[in-house]
């Protein structure tokens, strides 16, 4: 029955046929949301009321800027990304240089590696929440802090430790897919040609798993950028805000406070961001994907 | 051992020293959130953690005879994922199979504006999903969350499909179609079955990422459509955590994400770079 149909609608509707499913639904959840928030952010509300009181003009992205955790929760949001992903991106690297070879048991390592990568970021938490407890953590006790992570200097630190100890593994998978996929023929030419192994590792592997690398880097900023399961589980944002990153500030506006104006103004605002650091980065570095 | 051969072995062992440590920084972690939730209470408040007991099943039983909601906050999380997988799974194939088999104008636009949707930060359009899903009576259903996850499941599984279609040469399908199959008929029956493997495992890792998701459930439900991720807020109580109850919980939670590990290794790369970087 359906082939007639395509029969009859020919080549370029079967075409329609395969993509509409898919188009409809991320239209429903992709475009309408920020159709929806362009209108939350444009109009005056009481506080959990959707009911427009007037147009509002930019008056809404004003009060999101100039709120007075904004400017800090941005800081620590754009710390966060650079430090978890320079990490990451470091670690990655050396242990995929360092397991790039023949080794025994090299699947046990890479497996009981991947392990933590799928586990629910929810769930880390509540595991580093138990690891960093005061009184019967781990981490306290071994490393002898005297003093409570979470509530303390070394929460943000506390934080991206969990982010390292989750992602790392990721770096280094893609890493080590990129190093298996070198040819061979250039690193036996250097080799002849007498080029130390740092030499080799600067100027022949580094530039050809460049790529990969740089993609992975894209796909880390983009998922530490939205951090939030970590902050609201470990600290809410504590203490003092240092650990307030932006996807939890927002949460706060939005479902604390009920302030829709200026959390539909905050969405775009960390949607536009988020945008404009990815395309800078990939004008600056020639990522393509 | 000559010189040489003695450097080259003492390479290895540094190498196998660093593996083992970093084996057990990434497990130990998960290892002692088990340990707690076979753990007997006397031993909870030890420092060091005591790592030798005789095993219980107590907090198992414990959490499920307390909290009278989890049994149906697990059958939520299992009805949820299964559905937003069957849906995403579904509509993706057939678009990535149109990605992957037919060049039209705007292609190449259509994927990155699927691509930058899994980008969106989930906080930037939670907002409008929850006044809307109030409004309409959805707050608080399965459904409110399945219709959410679409956002992040459908691209992986377009990207991730397309990736898989193009391994399959299209003359394969030129020879259905010369045979009298339609382009539905020629997905249906050649590039469906030759891709098996490939669906499985982006199948599974949707069911992953939507079993995993916290933000989206926290906020859209309270509690009828609870999953069980989120149901652990409901062991803090006013004497603190409830550490064996909450390590029997994870447990149960992370066995889903054991099971990937184990099965799924070779596609995991592939699936978390949408098909970018194959291994």
């Amino acid at each position: 029955m359906l082939s007639h149909v395509q029969d009859m609608l020919g080549e370029k509707y079967s075409l329609y046929l395969f993509l509409l499913p898919a188009v409809i639904l991320l239209i429903l959840v992709g475009v309408f949301p920020f159709g929806f928030n362009i209108f939350l952010s444009l109009n005056k509300f009481q506080p959990g009321s959707i009911n427009s009181e007037g147009f509002a003009g930019l008056s809404n992205f004003w009060r999101a800027i100039s709120h007075k955790e904004f400017p800090d929760s941005f800081r620590v949001t754009l710390t966060y990304v650079a430090v978890c992903v320079g990490i990451e991106l470091f670690l990655g690297l050396v242990l995929a240089l360092l397991l790039n070879r023949k080794l025994k048991g090299k699947n046990i390592i890479r497996t009981s590696l991947l392990v933590p990568m799928m586990v629910a970021p929810a769930v880390s938490a509540y595991i580093f929440l138990y690891l960093y407890n005061p009184f019967i953590g781990v981490v306290g006790y071994y490393l002898r802090l005297g003093k409570s992570v979470l509530g303390s200097n070394l929460a943000l630190p506390g934080i991206m430790a969990v982010d390292v100890w989750q992602w790392t593994p990721f770096m280094m998978l893609i890493s080590l897919a990129a190093l298996q996929s070198l040819p061979g023929t250039p690193f036996e030419a250097a080799r002849i040609d007498g080029a130390s192994n740092w030499q080799i590792f600067r100027y022949i592997t580094l530039p050809l798993i460049r790529p990969i690398l740089l993609v992975g880097v894209l796909i880390r900023m983009i998922d530490t950028y939205k951090i939030f399961a970590y902050v609201t589980i470990m600290t809410e944002g504590g203490p003092a805000s240092s650990t307030r990153v932006l996807s939890y500030h927002a949460y706060d506006i939005m479902f604390t406070n009920l302030h829709w104006g200026t959390g539909g103004a905050l969405s775009l605002i960390i949607l536009f961001t988020i945008i404009l650091i990815c395309t800078v980065y990939m004008k600056v570095f020639r990522v393509k994907i | 051992m000559t010189r040489v051969g003695k450097q080259i072995f003492l390479l290895k062992m540094g190498i196998y020293l660093i593996a083992a440590v970093a084996i057990l920084i990434s497990v130990y972690p998960l290892f002692i959130i088990f340990l707690v939730s076979v753990r007997p209470r006397i031993y909870s408040f030890t420092l060091p953690p005591v790592y030798i007991f005789k095993p219980t099943l107590v907090h198992y039983k414990e959490t499920f005879l307390w909290h009278s909601a989890l049994p149906r906050s697990l059958w939520n999380s299992i009805v949820i994922s299964l559905s937003s997988t069957a849906i995403t799974v579904t509509a993706g194939s057939l678009a990535a199979f149109a990605f992957s088999r037919f060049s039209f104008r705007i292609r190449d636009f259509l994927l990155q504006w699927v691509l930058t949707n899994r980008m969106f930060p989930a906080m930037a359009v939670v907002l409008p999903f929850f006044i809307i899903f109030s409004r309409l009576g959805l707050y608080d259903t399965r459904l409110a969350v399945i219709i959410t996850h679409t956002i992040f499941n459908l691209p992986l599984v377009i990207w991730l499909m397309k990736s898989f279609f193009d391994d399959i040469p299209a003359e394969l399908d030129e020879v259905a179609r010369i045979d009298g199959c339609s382009r539905l008929g020629a997905f249906f029956r050649v590039a469906l079955p030759l891709s098996t493997s490939g669906l499985a495992a982006t199948a599974i890792l949707c069911f992953l990422f939507s079993w995993n998701d916290y933000l989206f459930a926290v906020i859209l439900t309270s509690i009828k459509a609870r999953p069980i991720l989120v149901a652990t807020q409901g062991l803090m109580s006013y004497q603190g955590m409830r550490w064996g109850q909450l390590g029997s919980l994870c447990t149960i939670i992370i066995i889903p994400a054991i099971i990937v590990v184990l099965f799924l290794q070779k596609y995991i790369v592939r699936g978390l770079t949408f098909g970018a970087v194959k291994e």
